[in-house]
């Protein structure tokens, strides 16, 4: 019997550890990985995602201040949807014995509508001073801190904005403000911003929603990335997320800075050098980091569909489209080009007729 | 792809082909323990060439595949290898010379355009000017002589309407009515062998009597005059 023991003991103990690891695995697991290099398809799916807001976005302005045109308000306009970080979460999971996938796009931030009116109805942003004595005018007045709405009015109009959002279907959904309700996912205010703004917030609740409305069932897999780093709140909210609803979590994060990710190796490898604070291929001068990659392919979404030049704005009766940074006389038209040409917007193409040939 | 969607699509099919070798690429170069957190689906692939028909390709696959190309169609990165070793084609051009091979698949009318040494054969083979529908000799053309062909390819593709398909009942509608018309038809046939009985009369080759009775069989598909 004393030579039993030992063993039992052992015996034991090891049923006592499996159960508990086959416990933590039923359970679910959340993983995130942070992301430096441009690798993969990270940076195509979370370009294809912002694309859907900025077109959002258009579709409202259009809608709304298609006659504004004071550049330091597109200014802001441009930075509000640049800057904004965006998240997209595939959830894998299996109905009637087939493999299905809904994904879950968002954007942070407050609804459309709200970062719209906070910058083309409230206050401008303080000008540059011409020199340090010189008065500060009524634009000094401006808060950086856009009015904010109770959570609930702000998912209320984050639903409305529903409309302006016309790429989305049965599989691609958009995963709005939800108000706090009955959830696992607990949002904190850290440093006076709500976490319950952050876009993989935003899409976890959705998909928390759509599991409690059996949409979709539980049990499956949870893939995505998201464009700035996930915070810690929102890690540990993951991970009753993950407990709750046995689902496994896998997440890639963009860091935006290479230290320590194997710069200083790349740099005196040469096959890559800096530009200004941009690390960049050597021989192609493209940034090698994701987030700037990201960065910049956003700069292009909004320079193509937000930007003064691109909706045929005119500022003071002169088009954006013959605006020019570049020291020399701007190109004035010619009479035979006619006088009614000051706002000239993107034309489709039409078709030369054949017959004529115009 | 081709064989999915037909040769009535092949430039869609074009894109989609493209995608799947930028996919497939990926999955040999990177490890496979990072695919999935670089976005990097094997189980997309493997779908994709088990499905037996386009149905079975999931829209979440096509938008995959979609945005593969689409990313690279934006940000072409310059200075590229093909598997090969040789330069790498612009991903445009790459998708416009895919869509030229399945042209060439497909077959012609008419004379093939290109010679057997793969240059264009005169008097087939088009200049790609505008209003010459010729086929261009792919294998002898310009990467943007072919992607001029494919932008306008794609459009013709694009507007394309199918024919609506009728069911059994309409097409026996449509077989009645046509029996309708040629039934009208018919006693125009009378009249006109009447009239050109009249004429052989008069140029005698017909006797009167054989006039009459070709006349007689016109006179009973009138209603007489009331006297």
């Amino acid at each position: 019997m004393t030579r039993m023991r030992p063993r039992l003991l052992v015996v034991l103990a090891t049923v006592v550890v499996l159960s508990a690891t086959s416990r933590a695995r039923a359970t679910g697991t959340v993983e995130l990985e942070r992301m430096t290099l441009d690798e993969g398809n990270v940076t195509a799916f979370l370009e294809a995602t912002s694309q859907h807001f900025v077109d959002a976005m258009r579709a409202l302005i259009d809608e709304r201040y298609r006659d504004e045109y004071r550049a330091i308000r597109w200014e802001a306009l441009e930075e509000a949807m640049r800057d904004a970080p965006v998240a997209r979460l595939e959830y894998h999971f299996t109905l009637n014995g087939f493999p299905n996938v809904r994904v879950y796009h968002a954007m942070g931030g407050r609804s459309l509508s709200s970062v719209a009116r906070s910058i083309f109805e409230g206050p401008t942003r303080p000008g540059t001073p011409d020199s340090p004595l010189s008065p500060s005018g009524s634009e000094s007045e401006f808060e950086l801190v856009p009015n904010t709405l109770p959570v609930a009015e702000e998912a209320a109009l984050d639903l409305a904005d529903d409309r302006f959002y016309t790429g989305f279907g049965e599989i691609s959904v958009r995963a709005p403000v939800r108000a706090r309700g009955a959830s696992v996912l607990d949002a904190f205010v850290v440093a006076d911003k709500d976490r319950l703004f952050d876009p993989e917030f935003k899409a976890l609740r959705s998909l928390e929603k759509d599991l409690q409305d059996q949409v979709v069932p539980g049990g499956g897999r949870l893939r995505g990335s998201v464009s700035e780093l996930v915070c810690t709140s929102c890690e540990n909210a993951m991970r009753r997320f993950s407990d709750t609803y046995a689902i496994d979590i896998r997440l890639s994060h963009l860091y935006p800075s290479a230290r320590g990710a194997g710069l200083d190796e790349l740099v005196s490898s040469g096959k890559a050098r800096l530009r200004r604070n941009l690390l960049v291929d050597a021989v192609t001068d493209r940034p090698l980091l994701a987030s700037d990659l990201l960065h910049g392919a956003r700069e292009g979404q909004i320079r193509r569909l937000l930007s003064p030049r691109a909706m045929g704005r005119s500022f003071k009766r002169m088009p954006w489209s013959r605006r020019s940074f570049r020291l020399g006389p701007i190109r004035l038209p010619r009479v035979s080009e006619g006088a009614s040409q000051d706002s000239p917007p993107a034309q489709p193409r039409i078709p030369k007729d054949p017959a004529t040939g115009c | 792809m081709v064989d999915l969607t037909g040769f009535r699509h092949s430039t869609r099919a074009a894109t989609y082909a493209v995608a799947m070798q930028i996919l497939r690429q990926q999955l040999i170069e990177t490890d496979a323990a990072r695919q999935a957190s670089l976005g990097i689906d094997k189980d997309v692939f493997h779908r994709v060439m088990k499905a037996a028909y386009l149905d079975q390709v999931a829209t979440y696959d096509m938008h995959y595949l979609t945005t593969l190309v689409q990313h690279r169609l934006i940000h072409w990165q310059v200075g590229g290898r093909a598997t090969a070793g040789s330069r790498a084609l612009p991903t445009a051009f790459r998708v416009a010379r895919v869509a030229a091979a399945y042209r060439d698949a497909q077959g012609y009318f008419s004379e093939y355009p290109c010679t057997p040494g793969a240059m264009p054969r005169a008097g087939s083979a088009g200049t790609g000017a505008e209003g010459d529908e010729r086929p261009l000799c792919f294998v002898a053309a310009t990467d943007r002589a072919i992607h001029r062909w494919y932008v306008d390819e794609s459009d013709r593709q694009a507007r394309w309407v199918p024919e609506r398909e009728h069911d059994g009942m309409q097409r026996l509608a449509g077989f009645v009515s046509a029996m309708l018309v040629l039934l009208d038809l018919a006693p125009f046939i009378e009249m006109f062998e009447a009239v050109v009985a009249d004429d052989l009369v008069t140029a005698r080759v017909f006797t009167p009597a054989e006039a009459d009775m070709a006349a007689e069989r016109a006179d009973g598909l009138f209603c007489p005059f009331p006297e």
